[in-house]
């Protein structure tokens, strides 16, 4: 007997394979997709702690600068400059003006609070205030409100306004 | 009048703007507001909650929140807005504005700082003269951290005749 459809097995194998690779695909995808979503989520959640874990960090991110005049501005640069530059035991004690300008009134904390507003409610404690100070990613914060004041014009202008 | 809506299992006993407040956040909210800087108006929804039942005074000057309470501005999320809903940030409450040149400027057009840091309404214009030469003259109504009120400069003076009107 001469097979005249010696093909006939064939496709039925190729049509088992054919669905078992897409099986085989669509777990690939289905593991590949909540691999994906897991780590993003991880990741996300790590961000976030890490800008909430530094009060600092957390103050300054998008916080507005509210001043009325140039005097006002000038000690807000000054007071920037002393939490980068001054100790800890010499911030604690020290004195800086008040909005009229009358020096020796409001401690470091009052001092921030009275011009800077948070881009979320916060409050600002002594206690990590001054231990989250030291290290370098609030550093880096302080200097990058800097910079922003020294891009003058538009200190709350430049990035803020435009983003929204 | 439902439940506080910081604290969700307590029943309010007040309400604040749209807020039900309970007796624990209402003594919160008296003690906070009696931090509120002397200068600052209306001081007493200048507060927000700090979690854990910890009211606190908003912190800024408050010039952006007197020019929101006297427009009725109520931009932004609500952590941009005080206890009645006011928005309290200089760069929200301009959102959505547009620049009037300097001689189109109206009463009531918002007036802010370069610096996007301060603000303040206008409230008296006096036109320019050509018969005697002089130029117009813009006063502005601001909450002012350095006089410690509600005060009225003019702009070409007080301001130096810098920052930008909003409309």
């Amino acid at each position: 007997m001469v097979n005249i459809y010696p093909n006939i097995n064939p496709p039925i194998k190729i049509g088992l394979q054919q669905r078992l690779i897409k099986r085989i695909i669509s777990v690939l995808c289905f593991c590949l997709f909540f691999g994906i979503l897991f780590v993003s989520c991880g990741s996300n959640k790590d961000s976030s702690n890490k800008e909430s874990s530094n009060s600092i960090v957390a103050y300054f991110k998008d916080a507005e600068v509210q001043a009325e005049t140039d005097e006002q501005r000038k000690q807000i640069k000054l007071v920037l400059s002393d939490l980068l530059n001054l100790k800890v035991d010499e911030l604690k004690v020290k004195k800086y003006p008040n909005y009229q300008n009358n020096t020796d009134q409001w401690d470091v904390i009052k001092f921030l609070n009275s011009y800077f507003v948070p881009s979320s409610p916060q409050v600002l404690t002594a206690d990590s205030f001054f231990e989250d100070l030291g290290k370098p990613e609030a550093k880096a914060a302080i200097q990058e409100r800097i910079n922003k004041i020294d891009g003058d014009p538009g200190t709350n202008a430049d990035s803020t306004l435009q983003k929204k | 009048m439902g439940k506080c809506n910081y604290h969700p299992g307590r029943e309010s006993v007040n309400t604040i703007g749209n807020q039900n407040i309970c007796a624990q956040c209402q003594q919160g909210i008296t003690e906070a507001v009696k931090q509120v800087n002397i200068h600052v108006e209306p001081k007493d929804c200048f507060v927000w909650y700090a979690g854990s039942s910890n009211w606190q005074p908003i912190t800024g000057t408050g010039c952006a929140h007197w020019v929101a309470h006297q427009l009725g501005i109520h931009n932004g999320s609500s952590a941009e807005k005080c206890l009645k809903g006011f928005t309290f940030r200089v760069r929200t409450l301009i959102l959505g504005k547009r620049i009037v040149p300097l001689a189109n400027v109206r009463i009531n057009d918002i007036y802010v700082t370069p610096h996007v840091d301060h603000t303040g309404l206008v409230f008296k214009i006096i036109p320019a003269n050509p018969a005697n030469n002089t130029p117009q003259r813009i006063f502005i109504r601001h909450d002012s951290s350095v006089q410690r009120r509600v005060a009225e400069n003019e702009f070409a003076t007080y301001f130096n005749g810098r920052g930008s009107f909003y409309r």
